[in-house]
């Protein structure tokens, strides 16, 4: 008959609606999931390259801690892994220095086996992307900090 | 025209199926990338900082430089450090069905050896044909068993099935805690082998969030049991012994046995000493299948020890040659007998004191040469002819003896220790031997031979490796030590990864007695 409609047209429309509904939920946390942890990646990328080039490089010119005004690039290696103590003491006196990595809210520390050596930066909020690597300063191990935010 | 909307639906549906599942699928790699990234970045920023400090070339030698990785490494991770090609700093070595003799004569052979910086011991035991066998068949026994309890009881519902005649040196296994309907089990004990004593206990809930827990080490127990498979359930069958579980906790829940880990005592290496029966004895056989090496110091003086020997060391009948014999290829960057024999050299002990030196002999080509170290550490060595001159020369000098074949053969003083030891490092492109083959002649994959090749003294064949029996001389002490050094893939850090890990590996040339690239191979994986 005209104007009547089955009641399995009808729950078949509110069951194919639901799941319609369910589905969109999930993908949008996915979505909303997938762009947060993207987000996080792309500052933790940023962390290990910064991390690497303070690391493995000397800087330029080498020996950029003669002349820290006229630094080009910051890089507190002697050799990757090696780090001068010179280059972190100056580092440390010129933390301004940093800035020639377009950081704009970061905290930098570095520690030999007794003593902090180096810090620069600001205290990170409660949600920071931490990176840790262990180096070799001149004698003793120690380890580098970065963290991003 | 229903119809055509209903497959306009189901269209639908799949359309979004297919969507839907691949972005949950992204999400999850995406994740799991990260920690696999994360660790081989670690891992690698200890290597980075070990090759920055120099002691990654010394990490076989210092053995504090293992406590400098555990500072360097997070405590979140765990791993493991495999070495390969580099002979193990302690060997255990298997006198397989020796005699009281033929121990001492092999603890003779095998004495330390100082390469490259650091010592290589030996630890030699004697052993029968029956641990050869269970160190060819023993598989590590895994279960993962539910035991479930209704209300407080202790149940026998899973068991340990063991060869009878293991000898157990680790044994553990996790436990876990998980919800039997609304209730996790709680104060669990675990008693292996019903003998009254606990293996584990815990004494409140044990549930999701704190499993797994692992057990104390129960090999001295399991031990005990096996000597003759004693216990109460205990069930012997075809020499393998089943020893019950007992698990009790007070409350409903499931009790989750998972990770079983039972470590056999293994051997480095086996050493026959005179021993012939190899084609008679299946269980060699088996063993020698599995990959792992034997060393045989066999005389074969008749056609029935031939016949005994050939299907083993792959042996074919020789024919008698000229009367000195040498490596049959002396290039110790590609093979690892000549290699280790020129690292190894000879290690005289001075033991007398005669004044100020201190003296003792060293047997080369068969003769015995006194040698003295002066209180100057300077080392004196005996000449034969008065074409060797008077040799007198200090660590790292150099001297010439005359060999068997005529020809000046060049030694140096690697090492003195203490005035009570010194090392003779051979420094030419070959080395002479007497002839010490045997009355039958045998050939095969020579290692050592005449020069025409037509018979051998020293042949390998696969992992398995035969000596002809040998007076007392040095270099074939020498010779015994290198073939039984070649098993070249060991732990110097040996954890069970308990979650997925990631390999990082790195090469560390050593330096100085001989040519040695290592490899390190970390395994890293997350505790928590």
């Amino acid at each position: 008959m005209r104007g009547q409609i089955k009641i399995e047209y009808i729950f078949g429309i509110v069951f194919f609606a639901l799941i319609i509904f369910y589905l969109a939920v999930q993908i949008g946390n996915a979505v909303t999931g997938v762009a947060s942890d993207s987000a996080m990646d792309n500052m933790k990328v940023r962390t290990n390259s910064i991390l690497k080039i303070l690391i493995e490089d000397q800087g330029e010119p080498s020996n950029w801690e003669d002349d820290a005004a006229n630094a080009k690039r910051i890089g507190l290696a002697t050799s990757p892994y090696n780090l001068s103590k010179s280059k972190i003491a100056k580092l440390n006196e010129t933390c301004g220095l940093m800035e020639k990595f377009n950081l704009s809210s970061y905290k930098l520390t570095i520690f030999n086996s007794t003593d902090q050596l180096l810090a620069c930066g600001y205290s990170p909020p409660l949600v920071s992307i931490p990176i840790i690597k262990p180096v070799f300063i001149e004698g003793s191990y120690g380890n580098i900090t970065l963290e991003v935010w | 025209m229903k119809g055509f909307i209903h497959l306009i639906e189901v269209a639908i549906a799949g359309m979004i199926i297919i969507l839907v599942i691949p972005t949950f699928f992204t999400a999850q790699i995406i994740k799991h990338s990260w920690e696999r990234a994360d660790l081989i970045a670690t891992a690698n920023d200890i290597i980075d900082s070990l090759k920055a400090s120099g002691d990654l070339e010394k990490i076989l030698n210092e053995s504090e430089i293992i406590n400098k990785i555990n500072a360097l490494k997070p405590p979140n991770i765990k791993y493991s450090l495999k070495i390969t090609e580099a002979p193990k700093q302690n060997i255990l070595v298997g006198c397989c069905e020796c005699t009281d003799t033929q121990l001492a004569r092999a603890k003779e052979f095998l004495t330390p050896v100082y390469v490259n910086n650091r010592w290589i011991n030996f630890t030699v035991e004697k052993i029968k044909i029956d641990d050869i066998k269970i160190l060819a068949e023993f598989n590590d026994s895994t279960i993962t068993k539910d035991v479930v309890f209704e209300t407080a009881d202790n149940i026998v519902d899973a068991w340990i099935n063991v060869s009878k005649s293991t000898n157990v040196i680790e044994a553990k296994m996790d436990v876990s805690g998980d919800l039997n309907v609304d209730s996790y089990p709680s104060d669990i004990a675990i008693d292996i082998g019903n003998s009254g004593v606990n293996d584990f206990s815990f004494t409140s809930e044990l549930n999701l969030g704190n499993s797994p827990k692992q057990t104390s080490d129960f090999s001295s127990k399991l031990n005990s049991i096996l000597q003759t498979c004693s216990c109460s359930g205990c069930s012997l069958f075809d020499n393998y012994c089943t020893i019950p579980i007992n698990v009790t906790s007070q409350t409903k829940g499931i009790v989750r046995l998972s990770n079983l880990f039972i470590k056999p005592k293994g051997y480095d290496n086996i050493l026959f000493i005179d021993y012939t029966n190899f084609d008679e004895n299946q269980i060699i056989q088996n063993y020698i299948k599995t990959g792992k090496p034997v060393v045989a110091v066999t005389d074969i003086t008749d056609e029935t020890t031939f016949n005994k020997m050939n299907y083993t060391f792959n042996l074919s009948a020789g024919s008698p040659g000229s009367t000195t014999l040498n490596f049959t290829k002396f290039a110790p960057e590609e093979n690892k007998i000549a290699k280790y024999f020129l690292g190894f050299g000879f290690g005289i002990s001075t033991p007398t004191i005669v004044g100020t030196k201190k003296q003792g002999d060293w047997y080369i080509w068969e003769g015995p040469r006194q040698v003295n170290i002066t209180a100057d550490r300077h080392v004196e060595v005996e000449n034969k002819t008065t074409e060797e001159g008077i040799i007198n020369v200090i660590e790292g000098g150099s001297f010439n003896l005359k060999g068997p074949d005529l020809n000046f053969y060049t030694f140096k003083v690697k090492k003195i220790f203490d005035m009570s030891n010194v090392t003779f490092q051979a420094l030419n492109t070959s080395f002479v031997f007497k002839d010490f083959s045997d009355s039958f002649k045998v050939s095969g994959n020579n290692v050592i031979s005449n020069p025409d090749n037509t018979f051998a003294a020293m042949t390998t064949n696969g992992t398995s490796i035969w000596i002809s029996n040998f007076p007392q001389s040095d270099e074939y002490k020498t010779l015994v030590k290198t073939a039984i050094a070649q098993p070249e893939e060991w732990y110097l850090v040996e954890n069970v990864p308990e979650r997925k890990f990631i390999d990082a590996s790195t090469f560390v040339n050593l330096c100085c007695d001989m040519p040695e690239t290592i490899g390190l191979e970390f395994m890293l994986w997350y505790m928590y």
